[in-house]
């Protein structure tokens, strides 16, 4: 069976390339977000474990 | 239930239904009905991937999981915010950029034809083997509290379901999910505001988040790293993104609902969406589970939550044990709630050695009362194939929650299966229709012809689904099979998509000979876990184990094989 040929990588287009949120303009911005959300949740959690065992 | 009850169920559950069916009317073409408008803006592809994963079990169960073990179970969504950003960042525009149906063609254009069938078998496979569940699980839990016939609560949440889902396709799965969402949000908001008014006047928060933490309720990270305990830190870090990543980047009913977004942006931005809020969701779910536990040190439970198969044994030959079971029972309660008052008192005194005095005894009684539990649950079930913890929550919704507010949670309840199986039909057939009817069966036919064979095709799955829950007999063990049969294909799964993404030299013939031999080792490994119980680890580690072991096969039997004449093909050219 032949495989078929994957069309090269367009770039993506400049209204995907920007968030729309405000604050958060660069993708980059919006993974740091996630990611300091999560530490965060993490803290707290921690902190319950810790305070309340 | 009352009357009030009934018309809010109804008018909540069928609404929703037939709003879907208003918004979608007038039909659509092939394109419309597998991805829906396409028109999606995040808030509402977050919304319903957040609504595919959390099916009826999750509020129903997930209480009943914090009122017996705590928050522990939140570890397993550790893995998500990375796994999620993986997927935005790797699998999303690469779907987007080969306008993929379903996420299998991806491996059909990547690989070869087998392939593409190995990875639509695989997720035919395991949905379809827990089709029925979705709707089982809550059906046998609500039928049996509320006094419902089993088959009818099935058979018509599986009627609204198949014709909503049938009639609008993807979009009415959208349009639904979003208002199902509010109605499940609503109601858990609710039952968790009611709840905190109802613990005891004069125990304060911190008084009840100290209760629930002499109980272990508020250990939330474990950190330990037996890898047969199930739900640690590790697990949640470095097992449960493989799982993650295998669930929402490679299952048709997760790509689908992100598929039908209007742009990148939006599908990327409702990805992210649920890697903040899900942790926070899943985190408050348990919590009402912790506070349901600490609400019941101080109101007294039944010895058995699902009290109907509690009295079934009361009242049959063992009468006399269950009697003894119960008084037993009572007893430790009453002490453990008179030891737990008095170390709440002694707290706001500042009485350090009268509260320490307290808490022994309370601690004590609670063990009492853990013991009488452990022997009624033996008593109605000795092989302990059921878990009366999925009836913490609804017995206590049914009890104590005002009517009206009954009829929207039992409501959201249902809202939940809906939303899960409307996602998971329209998947199923979505994955039947493109990736083996269209592309092995009838490769040439019209846009019509497939519209009418893909809507047969999710009647059909739909079919499956109420004739398996109908049969279906023991859901706790059914759940439990399901999941493990999940955790046994989705590696594999994930693995194929690794090598796909990644590892470009390595070709089809490769892939799918290294994935069936990954396959047959998660297998052996499971096998070997059954039979000899030392050597058992958590079904979480089998995703990393198992994704591993077909990258790692796949790679070395392409060293093996000649090398594909064509393999440039595959390398950017642009």
């Amino acid at each position: 069976m032949k495989r078929a040929a994957v069309p090269p990588p367009a770039p993506e287009p400049v209204d995907d390339r920007l968030t729309g949120l405000p604050g958060f303009r660069s993708w980059r911005a919006v993974y740091t977000l996630v990611v300091a959300s999560f530490l965060l949740w993490l803290g707290l959690l921690l902190w319950l474990t810790r305070a309340y065992s | 239930m009352s009357r009030l009850d009934y018309v809010v169920l109804l008018v909540t559950v069928l609404g929703i239904a037939l709003y879907g069916m208003w918004r979608t009317r007038g039909g659509t073409d092939l394109r419309g009905y597998l991805r829906g408008s396409e028109q999606s803006r995040w808030l509402a592809i977050g919304l319903s991937v957040m609504a595919t994963q959390a099916s009826a079990v999750t509020f129903l169960s997930t209480p009943g999981q914090g009122f017996e073990s705590g928050l522990g179970f939140v570890q397993i969504y550790f893995g998500m915010p990375l796994a999620l950003i993986l997927i935005a960042t790797v699998f999303l525009p690469r779907y987007r950029r080969l306008h993929v149906y379903t996420a299998y063609e991806y491996l059909g254009q990547r690989f070869d034809t087998k392939t593409r069938l190995l990875g639509a078998g695989i997720f035919l496979l395991q949905r379809g083997l827990g089709a029925g569940i979705t709707l089982y699980a809550p059906a046998i839990v609500l039928s049996t509290v509320l006094g419902w016939r089993l088959d009818l609560t099935i058979l018509c949440s599986g009627l609204v379901v198949i014709v909503y889902t049938v009639s609008g396709g993807s979009e009415a799965v959208n349009v639904t999910q979003k208002y199902q969402i509010g109605v499940i949000f609503a109601g858990m908001l609710a039952a968790l505001v009611i709840l905190v008014t109802k613990l005891p006047p004069g125990l304060s928060l911190p008084d009840a988040f100290a209760v629930a933490g002499n109980f272990h309720r508020l250990r939330a990270i474990n950190f330990s790293p037996d890898p047969r305990e199930r739900y640690t830190f590790w697990s949640g870090m470095l097992g449960a993104p493989f799982l993650m990543l295998a669930y929402f980047g490679t299952d048709q009913s997760q790509v689908q609902r992100y598929l039908s977004g209007a742009s990148l942006r939006e599908s990327r931005l409702g990805l992210m969406f649920n890697a903040v809020f899900k942790i926070p969701m899943q985190f408050f779910i348990l919590l009402l589970g912790v506070l349901l536990f600490v609400f019941y040190q101080f109101e007294r439970p039944p010895v058995y939550f699902n009290e109907v198969a509690w009295h079934e044994h009361a009242a049959g030959s063992e009468g006399a044990r269950a009697s003894a079971v119960e008084a037993a029972f009572a007893a430790a309660h009453q002490d453990e709630r008179a030891g737990l008052k008095a170390w709440v008192d002694a707290r706001h005194r500042g009485d350090t050695a009268g509260a320490d005095k307290a808490v022994a005894a309370a601690t004590a009684a609670r063990a009492r009362v853990d013991a009488a539990r452990q022997e009624a649950r033996h008593l109605v079930d000795p092989q302990g194939t059921t878990n009366d913890t999925d009836y913490v929550f609804i017995g206590f919704i049914l009890n104590h929650l005002p009517h009206g507010l009954i009829g929207l949670l039992v409501a959201a309840f249902f809202a939940a299966a809906l939303s899960a199986k409307a996602a998971e039909l329209n998947a199923l057939g979505s994955a039947s229709i493109v990736d083996v009817y269209q592309h092995v069966i009838r490769p040439q036919a019209s846009d019509a012809h497939y519209l009418m064979v893909s809507k047969r095709l999710t009647v059909l799955w739909g079919v499956v689904s109420v004739s398996f829950a109908l049969s279906a007999t023991l859901a706790e063990n059914l759940i439990q099979a399901v999941n493990i049969i999940g955790s046994i294909f989705y590696p594999i799964m994930l693995g194929l998509f690794i090598v796909g993404f990644f590892l470009r030299w390595i070709g089809g013939t490769a892939v799918f000979w290294g994935a069936l031999a990954a396959q047959a080792l998660v297998i052996c490994l499971f096998v070997l876990g059954k039979s000899l119980p030392r050597y058992e680890i958590s079904y979480i580690w089998f995703n990393p184990l198992g994704c591993a072991a077909c990258v790692v096969f796949s790679a070395l039997l392409q060293g093996t094989l000649r090398r594909p004449v064509n393999a440039g093909e595959l390398a950017p050219t642009a």
